[in-house]
């Protein structure tokens, strides 16, 4: 991606150009919503926290500095705290769960493929804050280890062993269904 | 066990990355992805535990986010018309409504002095207020409704939040 790009996108859009802003939003609102929702396990809750980001990202846009920070990186630390101050409010994921227990009518397979992934969801969520962003923000957000670090404000060695215990534990939890996992449905 | 002690700080270092960062190259550090890439093709040892770690990346890389949806992407888009129109000062109540009130005290005053005696004397019932008392009101430091907008922007205060939220 184009960073400069980017901020000129920024600049045109603090200055009212909704072309820009709409350009902006489609760049980065997929991948905001996506780690929200990797963090808080709800559609809804992630659809939020994607809406008070960008809505923090206008009031920032204004004096937006380049070469503070890449604005994807900015926008992902701003949505990662506003998950850990949900998800320590109360707001736990509640994976989805009642889809199994309210006994919703679901074809064989579609259970089964339900199954494994609600088992791959508990075992992010179970993870500490800390190991599940990470993982969030390297396995399914691409972002490098050193600008995960940023985001996290770790160092990179702080990042890498949040990774790997976070990976250990994940191994644990799943290999004794490793097998099923990885059957395609 | 290794027997070459560079290969096996290689093998360490190897299998500390594949640890962290899983089986994908394209995670690695990129900086060290060319030497580990190079280890690992003329190491089994590293060749194994690479393979390990991809059963785990293949089991999260079933657990995929749903996409966002139309609507968000629209009320998103929305945003920016909304929050320049909050952010015009034009309606800056404040300093309108101390404005009126000055010119409403100055009006007074006027009128007072204009139906007074011009003797130059003032009756000994009335007490005339001093006009700096009136003055003062347009001294008092108006608030300015994009001032607050923009104290309400965070700065980079993801630092410190998101360090003291995770401790």
């Amino acid at each position: 991606m184009d960073l400069s790009e980017d901020e000129a996108l920024v600049q045109r859009a603090a200055g009212g150009d909704r072309a820009a802003w709409r350009l902006l939003v489609r760049r980065h609102a997929g991948s905001v919503h996506a780690a929200a929702w990797y963090l808080l396990g709800d559609r809804s809750e992630a659809e939020d926290v994607t809406q008070e980001t960008f809505l923090r990202f206008l009031g920032k846009a204004r004096t937006w500095r380049a070469g503070e920070a890449t604005i994807k990186t900015w926008l992902h630390r701003v949505a990662t705290n506003l998950c850990v101050d949900r998800w320590r409010s109360g707001r736990k994921t509640e994976l989805n769960a009642h889809l199994m227990e309210e006994g919703v009518d679901l074809e064989p397979g579609m259970r089964a493929a339900l199954d494994r992934r609600l088992r791959i969801e508990s075992a992010l969520a179970a993870l500490p804050v800390r190991q599940r962003t990470a993982i969030v923000l390297v396995y399914y957000q691409g972002f490098s280890g050193l600008e995960a670090a940023q985001i996290l404000a770790v160092s990179e060695d702080a990042l890498e062993s949040l990774l790997r215990r976070a990976r250990r534990t994940l191994k644990q939890q799943l290999e004794p269904v490793a097998s099923d996992l990885l059957c395609e449905v | 066990m290794q027997d070459d002690p560079n290969e096996e700080t290689s093998l360490a270092r190897f299998k500390q990355v594949v640890d962290a960062y899983g089986a994908e190259p394209g995670r690695w550090p990129a900086d060290e992805r060319k030497r580990l890439l190079a280890f690992a093709a003329s190491s089994s040892h590293a060749r194994a535990h690479w393979a390990q770690a991809g059963q785990l990346d293949d089991a999260l890389n079933k657990h995929a986010s749903p996409p966002t949806s139309p609507d968000l992407a629209d009320r998103l888009d929305d945003m920016l018309p909304e929050f320049t129109q909050r952010r015009r000062p034009v309606p800056n109540r404040p300093r309108a409504a101390a404005m009126a009130l000055s010119f409403a005290v100055l009006a007074i005053a006027a009128a007072w002095l204009g139906g007074r005696n011009w003797s130059g004397e003032t009756p000994d019932h009335e007490t005339v207020q001093p006009v700096e008392e009136f003055v003062l009101l347009d001294a008092v430091p108006l608030i300015d409704a994009v001032t607050i907008e923009e104290a309400r922007a965070p700065s980079f205060e993801g630092d410190d939040e998101l360090a003291l939220a995770l401790e």
